[in-house]
């Protein structure tokens, strides 16, 4: 290594000094686009500067928890015993001004923030508390990590845990709480509430609970329910249907409403859904993916492969209807998707082929005869 | 942009996921490639608006599922700034919610923090921040104000600029001098070591 690279050398210095440049002028919502691609040329020309900018971030960071120091804008150590009067008679800023020591008072939002912020950051250095758990707010969105079972907890108390990819988008109002699952699969245990239902949207398929658990997968155009703990409703709303005034759409809006009791499982194909599908399951298997399990009774193969790419980097794609409609029964280890596809063609007439880093699942050639 | 940043709105709060198709093979791998190759930068850029380095890692993770769910072709380039202004704008909803719902006005104060760390993080943590104090001490006061300005009143240079009598281009270099001072004596080099590095 040249010496001038070296961490603490000159040239290090400059690099921090450019590197604090940066972080000053991103931190500001104004940045143009183009500086923010700059920047990410800049960072990923060399490491010493993406390390650079993470070294200046970790030290701004550190430097927040001095907020209660500060005054005037100077920190109290530094004028301490010099111009006692003069501090203590400054005009205080409005809502700006920092106490001068830990204390239980309400500070100002910016700068608890800031405080919060630093807190939060170190506990989830010293464990995983935080990256698995998350506390939703009322209108939030909540996306799960690419591998780990994600846990959020609700404002009311219903706590909901996110499969892989997963995406699920919070509208709590006082008179319903509103749920509505964008991509793959949640399990929901509902706190009770009659006066407030919880409603949890799956394309056109809503399931309505008061107080109860219950998971809904969808993937690959089908919504499948299962039951845990309780009773469900679940209906279709006709497609273009805003049901977000009312608790889950007017009884008109409503078609094919079945009521689902624990341990049964509803399953809805979404395209031209007739009737809803209802089996009696054990709940058990039907949540295995909490633990890395997806197991499947005489399901689609495109909706298992829906969810197959939720949980693998390299993604699988089908182009045929025949092999999309083919029927799987079994587990799929989401810790071993590779090994699944490879044995894919054992067990259905099918072939697996790369094509340009995409594996594509295609029927077999059809035999000379 | 603008036009797509706004489709990006609509998407998110009109919802309707039953209209999202799969993207095409090709740009699921292209994505991915995206996701990966710029993962650490996207969440070292979100950290620093956010603050917080979880949130920040699944705001990124959102921003890939958002635009897996988009099936828009686009050139490499394109979505590279477009990967950064999703994420961006996600970042900057949950900031104005975080400021809404007072989620973090939460009084806390130093004991708390001791037994959440445990005691070997604790004393890091607090042996940063002695050192951080000291590091600004050891500055020239018009630097140190500079900083503190910046950080805890959120004033822009130009705002700095005036209230220290400067112009513009000396608070960066006092910013940019006072961050990279604090960081080599974090980094463990001397009063003197660091002062030679940054003040020549």
């Amino acid at each position: 290594m040249n010496p001038n690279d070296m961490p603490g050398s000159a040239g290090d210095a400059q690099r921090l000094e450019a590197a604090t440049e940066w972080m000053l002028r991103l931190r500001d919502d104004t940045a143009s686009e183009q500086e923010i691609v700059r920047w990410v040329q800049w960072c990923e020309a060399d490491p010493r500067n993406q390390q650079a900018f993470d070294r200046v971030r970790g030290f701004w960071q550190v430097s927040g928890a001095l907020a209660q120091e500060v005054v005037n804008g100077d920190l109290v150590a530094a004028t301490a015993g010099t111009r006692p009067a003069e501090r203590s008679s400054a005009p205080q800023e409005a809502g700006r001004r920092p106490r001068a020591r830990w204390s239980g008072y309400r500070r100002p939002l910016a700068l608890a923030a800031a405080n919060a912020l630093v807190i939060f950051t170190l506990v989830a250095a010293a464990s995983f508390l935080y990256v698995r758990r998350h506390s939703a707010g009322d209108d939030d969105l909540v996306a799960a990590a690419s591998e780990a079972v994600h846990e959020a907890e609700l404002s009311d108390g219903s706590k909901m845990e996110l499969a892989a990819k997963s995406v699920v988008a919070v509208h709590y109002s006082e008179a319903r709480r509103a749920i509505e699952l964008r991509e793959g699969e949640a399990y929901f245990t509902v706190a009770p509430n009659k006066e407030r239902p919880f409603v949890v949207a799956a394309g056109n398929v809503r399931v309505r609970a008061v107080g109860t658990a219950f998971n809904v997968r969808q993937s690959g155009g089908r919504a499948v329910i299962t039951v845990t703990k309780g009773k469900v409703d679940v209906y279709r709303i006709d497609p273009g249907v805003d049901d977000s005034a009312t608790a889950g759409g007017s009884t008109r809006q409503q078609s094919h409403l079945i009521r689902v009791a624990a341990g049964e499982q509803v399953s809805w194909d979404e395209p031209g859904a007739q009737d809803p599908v209802v089996a009696a399951v054990d709940p058990a298997v039907a949540l295995g993916w909490r633990e890395g399990r997806l197991a499947y009774d005489n399901e689609p193969l495109g909706s298992v492969i829906a969810d197959y790419n939720r949980y693998s980097r390299r993604q699988v794609v089908i182009d045929s209807d025949t092999v999309r409609n083919l029927r799987f029964s079994g587990t799929l280890l989401t810790g071993s998707t590779r090994e699944w596809l490879r044995a894919l063609p054992g067990e259905f007439p099918v072939q697996v082929r790369d094509h340009d880093g995409v594996d594509v699942i295609e029927p077999l050639p059809r035999q000379p005869s | 942009m603008g036009e797509r940043l706004q489709d990006d709105r609509k998407q998110r709060y009109q919802g309707g996921s039953s209209q999202h198709g799969r993207p095409g093979a090709a740009r699921a791998t292209e994505l991915s490639q995206l996701f990966e190759q710029h993962n650490r930068t996207l969440v070292a850029f979100l950290a620093n608006r956010m603050g917080n380095e979880a949130e920040a890692k699944e705001v990124a993770q959102e921003a890939y599922v958002r635009m897996l769910q988009l099936n828009e072709p686009g050139a490499v380039s394109f979505l590279r700034a477009y990967l950064f202004r999703t994420a961006a704008n996600i970042a900057l909803d949950r900031i104005r919610h975080r400021a809404c719902s007072e989620r973090f006005d939460v009084v806390y104060d130093s004991d708390d923090l001791t037994n959440q760390l445990g005691p070997d993080r604790e004393v890091l943590a607090r042996d940063e921040l002695k050192m951080v104090r000291l590091a600004l001490l050891e500055l020239p006061a018009s630097y140190r104000r500079a900083f503190l300005l910046s950080r805890f009143e959120e004033k822009s240079t130009e705002e700095i600029g005036r209230e220290l009598g400067i112009k513009d281009t000396q608070t960066r270099l006092y910013l940019r001098r006072a961050v990279a001072y604090c960081r080599l004596r974090m980094d463990g080099l001397s009063e003197a070591e660091a002062k030679e590095r940054v003040f020549p």
